[in-house]
């Protein structure tokens, strides 16, 4: 069903509705949380977080672009309180997303496939804001004027961010491929 | 490969595999959070009175719906009592807690019917007993739990709030007509002074008596009792329930703990999979029903094994209110299909019913359908004539605005028969598995036919998959041999 509609029921009571919407969008969430903080409990915390907020705030959303990126953009701002409250520096997941192989917890599983962790590795060597950036706007889809509006910055400072930040992704990703 | 379409290709590839109870959390907290939403929300609930005065009762908060469950009566009674009602809404909207008990006249003595835990925050229990289909049934605000003490199941789907309450008061006959203030009959009930209120219905056969305690604006419904005439005219109990408001309830209450060896079955997974409209073959809405094809098999002389389901529009559960306590016994409409219409042969088969069921408004039916001789062999398409009906007050509104309350599809749809051919014991195996996975959900019925094609609706678990399979076996000889 389109997002718009699904927010509209959702708005008009649609417990059904909402639960689409959750269900479409808790895995790419998911995922750009966990390549955001290289954290498993963060990204949770933070899909967590931004989903009841946008529950929360539901009466007076009004969906102008996509729901995707509205999403995205929520989780990424999670994302980074948390990370601030915790002072959490992101981590390669290969030390954290192993949460299948936790069994003392086995309720909270998340299990990364390979590429995820890759993907995350290969981001955290970057600082946040040049992540958050490249992140929003590969997966999220954002365009560069979008994602300046969202964070409150300039979109020379987004562009900026980018082309650092991917400059740097690329010296890595060439460097493991030489290995 | 540049560093962006690299990064891009790992996140398509990227994947999260997210175990249930992480679901289960979100979802949960998500709810609560939609249910103070909703709560707060004015343009979807613009006030509690005046929902229940239009009698749409469908997906509102939990208060508004219990306080029809406890005093539903009061909903159809007609337009006498609205500020009794209205205060009595109050009392109940702002409860914290509350806890019901209802009982029933039998034998010449009173039994518990059924008895309510409500908790604002936590969700409601509900309990019948013996005379009431003994069971429990859970609301925690995520998921409905249906158990019957003794199975070793418990049937889970997506939460309703606590409307499964409303089921019992209002399917009974409760009076009709305008409330009396008797201040003669004024009491104490639970060390509380209470008034008292007096209805009767125009016939004078049934009558109920309330008492209130009031406290401002609002009313506490603390107690009520109704009679009724018995076969020579003399009054005679019936029910009665007592209601207490913000007392202590233990929280494990709402917890849907059923035993270590009792496993859930996902009500919600089963319709999915089996009746789901995403991955139907066909849907088409009509009358504000939606018609739907599930499956087709073919065999190799022709027989076609055909699903069908029906079920109301979201907006005609938002208009007519949703059909979830029943029992399976409503629908807000239902179908068949057919190859004769007034009496002249419409399409080229004659068709053998293998199971039909009903749950949460939903009807679903499945037949072989059998080649007459005019059936062009091995054709590749089948013309399905359905025939929808509305019933209740789907019905009642397309009568009141004039429009046909049946419609007659000669045909529906022309399906495409799929080339692979499936063997006929395959196709009743099928059937009979589709009711067992449904039974523990819903009453489902088989059809088992005799030598003389008479047919009996029986219960799947009054028909072994044995007698199943033999019984349409002969329906079929039957029917090929039948000449109309």
């Amino acid at each position: 069903m389109e997002d718009r509609l699904l927010v509209m029921r959702s708005k008009q009571g649609s417990r059904d509705a909402l639960r689409r919407i959750y269900e479409k969008y808790r895995d790419g969430l998911l995922i750009l949380a966990i390549a955001l903080s290289g954290n498993v409990n963060v990204a949770e915390d933070a899909v967590h977080n931004a989903f009841v907020t946008f529950v929360e705030r539901l009466e007076k959303f009004e969906l102008t672009g996509s729901l995707k990126a509205y999403l995205a953009t929520c989780v990424a701002n999670r994302v980074r309180d948390q990370m601030r409250t915790q002072q959490n520096r992101a981590v390669p997941l290969t030390q954290n997303c192993s949460a299948p192989l936790d069994l003392s917890e086995p309720s909270r599983a998340i299990v990364c496939n390979e590429e995820l962790q890759q993907l995350s590795s290969a981001l955290a060597t970057l600082p946040h804001e040049q992540r958050e950036v490249i992140v929003l706007y590969i997966y999220g889809q954002m365009r560069f004027r979008a994602i300046a509006k969202s964070l409150g910055i300039s979109v020379n400072t987004v562009k900026g961010r980018y082309r650092y930040g991917i400059g740097k992704l690329r010296s890595i990703l060439d460097s493991e491929v030489q290995k | 490969m540049r560093p962006t379409e690299k990064i891009k290709r790992l996140f398509v590839k990227s994947n999260v595999t997210v175990s249930s109870e992480v679901d289960d959390e979100m979802i949960r907290d998500a709810f609560l959070a939609f249910k103070k939403y909703k709560k707060n929300s004015a343009a979807i609930q613009p006030n509690i009175w005046r929902i229940i005065m239009k009698s749409r009762i469908t997906k509102v908060s939990g208060v508004a719906v219990i306080t029809i469950g406890i005093i539903g009566l009061f909903v159809f009674f007609g337009n006498g009592q609205s500020t009794l009602h209205s205060q009595v809404m109050r009392g109940l909207e702002s409860a914290r807690t509350i806890y019901n008990v209802v009982k029933i006249y039998q034998d010449g003595k009173w039994e518990t019917y059924y008895e309510v835990l409500y908790d604002r925050e936590k969700g409601v229990r509900e309990v019948g007993y013996p005379s009431n289909r003994y069971h429990i049934r859970i609301d925690d605000g995520v998921f409905l739990w249906h158990y019957t003490p003794g199975d070793d199941f418990v049937v889970r789907s997506k939460s309703i709030g606590s409307t499964f309450h409303i089921g019992h008061l209002v399917s009974g006959k409760w009076p009709q007509g305008k409330s009396v203030r008797n201040p003669d009959g004024d009491k104490v009930v639970d060390g509380v002074q209470c008034q008292m209120y007096y209805y009767t219905n125009p016939e004078n056969t049934e009558d109920l008596r309330l008492w209130v305690e009031k406290v401002e604006e609002k009313k506490f419904l603390r107690s009520w009792e109704s009679n009724c005439r018995d076969d020579n005219g003399r009054w005679k109990p019936s029910k009665k329930g007592s209601i207490e408001y913000n007392m202590s309830i233990d929280q494990s209450v709402f917890s849907a703990d059923f035993g270590p060896n009792v496993k859930i079955v996902d009500a919600d997974q089963i319709l999915s999979e089996r009746l789901g409209l995403d991955n139907a073959i066909f849907t088409r809405k009509i009358m504000g029903l939606v018609f739907a094809v599930h499956r087709l098999e073919r065999s190799e002389d022709d027989l076609i094994y055909v699903s069908c389901s029906l079920r109301p529009l979201e907006e005609s559960i938002q208009q007519f209110g949703a059909i979830q306590l029943n029992h399976g016994e409503k629908v807000h409409g239902n179908m068949e299909l057919f190859s004769i219409s007034d009496g002249k042969i419409c399409f080229p088969y004659k068709k053998c019913r293998l199971l039909q069921m009903r749950y949460n408004g939903i009807e679903a039916k499945s037949w072989i359908l059998v080649p007459r001789e005019t059936w062009s062999r091995g054709s590749s398409e089948l013309d399905l004539g359905v025939v929808v009906f509305s019933r209740d007050k789907l019905k009642k509104q397309r009568i009141e605005q004039g429009k046909p309350e049946n419609r007659e599809f000669k045909p529906m749809v022309t399906l495409s028969l799929p080339d692979k051919l499936t063997q006929v014991n395959t196709m009743i195996s099928y059937a009979y598995s589709e009711a067992e996975m449904f039974n523990p959900i819903t009453k489902v019925y088989l059809c088992v036919a005799d030598t003389e094609l008479h047919y009996q609706i029986k219960p799947f678990n009054d028909v072994s998959e044995t007698e199943f399979m033999q019984s349409i076996n002969i329906a079929l000889e039957q029917l090929k041999k039948d000449q109309y």
